[in-house]
């Protein structure tokens, strides 16, 4: 009997020595879920109005529209995955790319960020209102989106490939024509549109001024022709206008005649012949 | 038959010369924007509207600005660069541009209505000389459309696009940024309230109000700094509650956390994108060595050039700019001056230094000519393709002297 006892009792020790230091040294474990927060968003800088650059009108380079702002997300800066974004106009989607960065703005809580998004014109790009929308994703695709309305202006320019017009020797009663054509940097006379706008022109022509003096050819006595518009006779320091509607990047000739039917005083003479282009 | 070949040979050369060396004589002008509108305008009120001229041909050249039409004697010219000084014509290099401030001063007595003015920018042929028979010179002009709706009604009005601000150090001020636009027809002066609290709703640490008196003109839209003095505060966390207003409207409210961080704490950064200089070097002339420097860390700091200046490979002088103070996120141009008295090769080294560091090295290098002898005429332009007819002229009579030779 008594050997029982001890047995239970040692039994029962041992049990105790291992089952209590198991359950005091098991360590406690906790456990919480965080819930995602949607990432937002806010387009703060958007230009109402963009001009193209010149040298972009004069295909030398592309002119970047930039659109920027915040991007904030809940869980922490680094939960915000991308920005990204697309422009459009006219109903269709722009050709070329519009793309984005992001930077986290230094600061506590770090939950701000910054976005630069931009995309390119062309010295074609028409006028008109231009839709870009951004969007801010973050790493389990929540999402938010900002847009802008920009509109692209208009520009004006035109090209020569020569600086004068030199009718040369020209006799009373005959009449002359310079004629040009559409090569640019040819033999002959071209006007080349640069405007991102369809352009006509139009020529504002002085008299020519005898250089020893005492004498004028008339502007009335001058003509032009621009692509197969004219000939037009031209009018002192009025502007007579051709109505060729060039597009963008266009060329075209200019004809310039001359006819002087009454009598003047030879010699040379010098004038200005102002060209001009008018959105037609 | 060889001597035939001969002859076309050196023919087809001089053509081709003749030809590759003539220049295509080009003018190009382009303006941009072909219109632009001043709505909602006051009278006595001052405006401004920027374009852009760009010559796309090779050759320089001057081009006036003038307006026509009903307003245009409100119409003023400025250099983008130099808006104190009117200007009635602007010069532009070949394939450049400049930026034209068009300034509007509408009279005290005007009727309330739309005026529309043109403005044209024209270039100006250069003087013809050794014309023959009856030549005009091609002139571009091109118009810019305005339209200044004048009103009798002043509207002050305005959007806040951002608040923000950053951690700072212990007596570095903290600078709290509004981007504000004005879309009124008056200047706007927004104020700007701050109370700045203990992080956490905390007690009030301090509290002031900013008023914009430059203000912002119409249109316009500018980052308005306010600035809060942290000498004498304890570092930890704070929060700035910034309230914008305009008038007795209310435009945006922000809480914006942030630190004030012992000195040191903020990283100190700066790099030197590019030494440069301005001036054309020739001897007796002063050049103006220029070290763009941008602060890229995250607190603001003073920075000096220094650099050495070589001739011919040997040291010649120490060069050192004044100190100057660059924000977080500005280029500042530190610039020094130096009189050439020496035609040669010469070299500039340098680096800035800043907060106790130093960036890089950067060179320049450059050679000087010797000064010229004026000529008592003016060095005449080359008649196009001249040389080449002077070349194919020399051809044909060594051709000739040969064939007397040979004969």
């Amino acid at each position: 009997m008594n050997t029982k006892i001890i047995a239970i009792l040692m039994a029962s020790i041992v049990a105790m020595a291992t089952v209590v230091p198991m359950a005091m040294s098991a360590p406690a474990t906790t456990s919480a879920t965080v819930g995602n927060v949607a990432p937002t968003i806010a387009c703060t800088d958007c230009p109402g109005n963009v001009d193209l650059e010149p040298e972009t009108m004069a295909g030398a380079v592309n002119t970047t529209v930039w659109i920027n702002g915040t991007v904030d997300d809940g869980n922490c800066y680094p939960d915000i995955d991308a920005v990204t974004c697309n422009a459009s106009a006219f109903g269709a989607n722009l050709i070329g790319v519009c793309s984005c960065g992001k930077a986290e703005v230094a600061g506590d809580p770090p939950t701000d960020g910054i976005f630069n998004c931009s995309f390119d014109l062309d010295g074609c790009t028409p006028e008109g209102d231009y839709n870009v929308y951004v969007t801010v994703n973050d790493t389990v695709g929540a999402n938010d989106t900002c847009n802008c309305t920009v509109h692209i202006n208009g520009g004006i320019g035109l090209e020569l490939d020569f600086n004068t017009i030199d009718y040369g020797a020209v006799n009373i009663g005959v009449p002359k024509n310079i004629i040009g054509d559409n090569v640019w940097g040819g033999a002959s006379r071209t006007v080349h549109n640069t405007a991102n706008q369809a352009m006509n022109v139009t020529i504002n022509a002085t008299d020519m001024t005898r250089v020893a003096g005492g004498d004028a050819i008339l502007a009335e006595e001058l003509n032009a022709t621009v692509d197969a518009v004219g000939p037009k006779w031209l009018v002192e320091n009025n502007t007579v206008e051709f109505e060729v509607c060039m597009g963008c990047c266009n060329l075209t000739n200019m004809d310039f005649g001359i006819n002087v039917n009454r009598p003047v005083l030879p010699g040379a003479y010098t004038g200005n012949m102002i060209i001009e282009p008018k959105v037609c | 038959m060889r001597r035939k070949e001969l002859v076309k040979y050196v023919i087809l050369m001089g053509f081709v010369l003749a030809v590759s060396c003539s220049t295509v004589q080009a003018i190009g002008l382009g303006v941009s924007p072909a219109s632009f509108t001043v709505p909602d305008a006051l009278k006595g009120g001052e405006y401004e509207r920027t374009i852009t001229a760009f010559n796309t041909a090779d050759d320089e050249g001057d081009f006036e600005l003038s307006a026509t039409g009903p307003g245009s004697e409100w119409i003023t010219f400025y250099s983008a660069e130099d808006p104190e000084t009117p200007v009635t014509s602007i010069h532009i290099k070949g394939h450049d541009k400049q930026r034209i401030l068009v300034r509007i001063k509408i009279a005290e007595d005007t009727a309330n209505m739309a005026y529309t003015p043109t403005i044209y920018v024209q270039s100006v042929p250069p003087e013809l000389e050794g014309a023959e028979g009856a030549v005009a010179q091609a002139v571009l002009r091109m118009p810019v459309r305005a339209t200044i709706q004048v009103t009798g009604t002043q509207i002050l009005k305005g959007t806040v696009k951002s608040i923000r601000t950053a951690n700072t150090e212990i007596d570095y001020p903290l600078k709290i940024k509004v981007g504000f636009e004005n879309e009124g027809n008056v200047i706007a002066r927004p104020k700007i309230e701050v109370a700045v609290t203990k992080a956490g709703g905390g007690e009030l640490v301090d509290s002031f109000v900013y008023v914009h008196e430059t203000g912002i003109k119409p249109d316009k839209t500018d980052t308005i700094t306010v600035k809060w003095n942290t000498t004498g505060r304890a570092t930890g966390d704070y929060a700035a509650n910034v309230a914008v207003s305009l008038g007795e409207e209310l435009l945006a409210t922000k809480e914006l956390p942030f630190k004030v961080l012992p000195f040191g704490t903020l990283t100190r950064q700066g790099v030197l994108h590019s030494l440069t200089i301005e001036g054309e070097p020739l001897v007796n002339i002063v050049i103006k060595p220029v070290a763009n420097f941008e602060n890229t860390g995250e607190i603001d700091t003073m920075a000096k050039f220094k650099g050495e200046i070589y001739y011919e490979g040997n040291l010649l002088e120490v060069l050192e700019s004044d100190e100057m103070f660059v924000e977080v996120g500005e280029t500042g141009k530190l610039t020094d001056y130096y009189k050439i008295t020496e035609a040669g090769s010469y070299a500039i080294k340098g680096r800035v230094f800043y907060s106790g560091k130093e960036t890089a090295e950067k060179e320049v290098s450059f050679d000087v000519p010797e000064p010229e002898v004026e000529s008592s005429e003016e060095e005449k332009k080359g008649i196009p393709g001249f040389e080449a007819v002077l070349a194919l002229i020399a051809m044909i009579l060594v051709f000739i002297v040969r064939k007397r030779r040979d004969s």
